[in-house]
């Protein structure tokens, strides 16, 4: 699971482009979006992408990540259960 | 000086549902949609709704007009832009008439990596080209303004003729359909799976169309040959400044458009006849234009969008749309909107799917678009002579303007100035930051921001054109203290350049062949569009006055500078940041203004 959270980590960081940011300064619990790591309505997009490629899960509609794509923590427990790949 | 009064006369259209604006209307009085399925993986990969212009139609018009040395874009232009000078006989020989184009994309269908560059993916090429097919004497003057692209002509016309630059002005908007295009809204999620439902509770997306429309404006009633002819009474742009592709969670921005749009017209919301929308079909759009309108008290005018017929055309929707409504206006009917089943929208419209006949004398255009820009425009019907419109208050002999552009000049100064070039920055021609020649756009820019210390997490994510655009911003605007917060209304932006974003388009167009259209980078979609840097200026400093973005092939200091005088005044604007910002590989150059009046 420690694997899986430090590779969403780094996918999060090339794809959305996080330069000022290292893996470490992201809190596995702390909310993605809004006042945590400033997370929009673009990059939900782009995470939906990386669960596509990366782990064979397709989500169709990006009101159903709301609650998935809280944390880093709800994120992995998501992927674990679903991944394909 | 009194403004004249602009009539909006000839016109032509050539969208799905035909080669003229006669054939169009004739087909939406049957309820006609050009919204197909489509499944041509020239386009996208799966079966999407989109509205398509009929290509063996177009074939067989090449040869008969001699057009086989322009783009289909360019040759769809020359073709609508013939039928409306046709109409008029208007001489385009003359300085007294100018031509405007708006488009988004252009030609960027015939992007293809290993062919970035080159003329031919200008906008302000296939310009060039169209005006000197027809030989018009005025250079061209092209919009980039994202979704409002075809409005902000309007209103850019508008402005020029009450200003005495031009006495007639052809206005034209045109995209097309392509590859890049249909990724990139899939990219966005934002396609729908029928023929698009706007302001429906069941609404999923929107339905992509390609169009291109040319109309005349006027002052000289000589070329007016309807008996009732339309009038561009007023046009206002605001910006959201909220977020650059997510419409405003208020509505007040446009709402606000739509006010200045209805004092400049001299009527008030009651007076509006019928109300033509955006009305894309996606929910976010859709959901902040009935906020919008409730706050304006027009929720109960009849109101319409007119993305079922044709898709959303992109930079000609907002032409092709005020010609129906011009038409709606002369024939005394408010067209339905066919798919409308539940209102599905905070602020309950007066919608009907089916059309209405009844007695029109004003319309209130709408449109919104990335970059969180919105527009407003209303157009009056003349009146029967001797027979009173609805409202007294409008002044056919024109309104007052209150000075005239030298006065502008006179009263807007320059307040700084500064350049970011391969030199380094300089600020009021003083270097504040040397640039080692060595150094590549990427190292350069991440060095300026850091020497500014400024801690902003979204701007690694911005692309470069905005890069470049937002650090200029944060030099230039250093000399006024408290910049972003002074009055939001009062801060406006006017900027252009050469290559718009094909920077980024670039990226975009490697990101699509590499990873194939169903998992393109929306990320990198949203940035397709010039305008977007404006978008990220207006969200860090808080403006949301007048935005909008031109392309010109070399930067036209008088012009810009001249042009935010006048939108200062007529706006009410204290600050407008006016300039010129172009990036493509690794050549970079740009030059801003703060003018404050």
């Amino acid at each position: 699971m420690d694997q899986l959270k430090q590779e969403l980590k780094e996918a999060l960081i090339q794809a959305l482009n996080l330069e000022d940011i290292t893996a470490e300064e992201i809190v596995d619990e702390e909310p993605l979006f809004g006042d945590g790591l400033g997370l929009d309505s673009i990059d939900a997009l782009e995470i939906i992408l990386i669960l596509e490629r990366n782990y064979g899960i397709r989500l169709t509609k990006p009101e159903e990540a709301r609650e998935i794509f809280y944390s880093i923590d709800t994120l992995a427990d998501f992927i674990d259960k679903n991944r394909k790949k | 000086m009194e403004h004249p009064v602009i009539y909006l006369t000839a016109d032509a259209m050539i969208s799905s549902l035909g080669f003229s604006t006669g054939e169009c209307r004739e087909r939406m009085f049957q309820y006609q949609s050009g919204v197909q399925p489509i499944r041509d993986s020239q386009f996208y990969s799966e079966l999407f709704y989109g509205a398509k212009i009929d290509d063996n139609r177009l074939q067989l018009l090449v040869p008969e007009h001699n057009l086989h040395d322009f783009s289909r874009f360019e040759q769809l232009l020359i073709l609508s832009i013939r039928q409306t000078l046709g109409q008029s006989g208007v001489d385009i020989g003359q300085n007294n008439c100018g031509f405007i184009l708006a488009s988004t994309k252009g030609n960027i269908g015939r992007l293809s990596v290993g062919n970035e560059t080159g003329d031919g993916l200008l906008l302000s090429h296939s310009a060039e080209k169209i005006a000197a097919y027809f030989g018009f004497s005025a250079k061209p003057i092209v919009l980039c303004n994202a979704c409002i692209s075809g409005i902000s002509a309007m209103i850019v016309a508008k402005r020029l003729i009450e200003n005495g630059m031009f006495t007639h002005m052809v206005v034209a908007g045109g995209d097309e359909l392509s590859d890049f295009i249909v990724s990139g809204f899939h990219a966005f999620k934002s396609v729908s799976t029928g023929i698009c439902k706007p302001y429906d509770a069941g609404r999923d997306g929107l339905s992509l169309g390609e169009a291109i429309g040319s109309v005349l404006l006027t002052t000289d009633k000589k070329h007016v040959a309807e008996k009732q002819p339309a009038m561009l009474l007023g046009g206002a742009i605001t910006n959201d400044a909220n977020h650059i592709s997510g419409p405003s969670r208020t509505g007040e921005e446009l709402h606000m458009a739509i006010e200045q749009a209805l004092r400049q017209s001299g009527i008030s919301a009651n007076d509006i006849s019928f109300v033509n929308a955006h009305g894309t079909a996606t929910i976010y759009n859709d959901e902040m234009e009935s906020k919008a309108l409730y706050l304006s008290g027009l929720s109960g005018k009849p109101l319409q969008s007119l993305k079922p017929y044709f898709g959303h055309t992109l930079g000609a929707a907002g032409v092709i749309e005020t010609i129906i409504c011009k038409q709606q206006l002369e024939n005394d009917i408010v067209f339905g909107v066919p798919g409308l089943e539940t209102m599905g929208v905070p602020h309950p419209l007066n919608i009907d799917a089916l059309h209405r006949p009844m007695n029109l004398t004003y319309c209130l255009k709408t449109a919104s678009g990335f970059g969180g820009c919105n527009a407003a425009i209303v157009i009056g019907k003349e009146p029967v002579p001797g027979n009173n419109p609805l409202s007294g208050s409008v002044s056919l002999q024109g309104k007052q303007l209150e000075e005239t552009s030298s006065q502008i000049l006179k009263r807007a100064k320059i307040v700084s100035k500064c350049n970011i070039s391969a030199l380094g920055v300089e600020l009021n021609d003083e270097r504040v930051l040397a640039n080692e020649p060595t150094d590549d756009f990427p190292t350069f820019i991440r060095k300026a921001y850091a020497s500014l210390n400024l801690s902003y997490r979204k701007f690694f994510r911005m692309d470069d054109l905005s890069k470049l655009g937002f650090l200029t911003t944060a030099w230039l605007t250093r000399s006024v203290d408290g910049f972003s917060g002074l009055p939001p209304e009062s801060k406006g932006i006017i900027m252009a350049n050469r290559s718009s974003s094909l920077d980024t388009d670039i990226h975009y167009r490697q990101n699509l062949d590499a990873v194939g259209d169903r998992e393109a980078s929306p990320a990198i979609f949203v940035y397709t569009l010039p305008n977007v840097m404006l978008g990220e200026i207006c969200i860090y400093w808080k403006m949301k006055g007048e935005n909008t973005f031109f392309i010109q092939r070399e930067f036209d200091k008088d012009f810009l500078i001249q042009y935010a005088g006048m939108v200062m005044s007529e706006q009410d604007l204290n600050y407008c940041i006016v300039g010129w910002c172009d990036l493509l590989d690794n050549n970079f150059l740009s030059e801003f203004y703060l003018m404050e009046r």
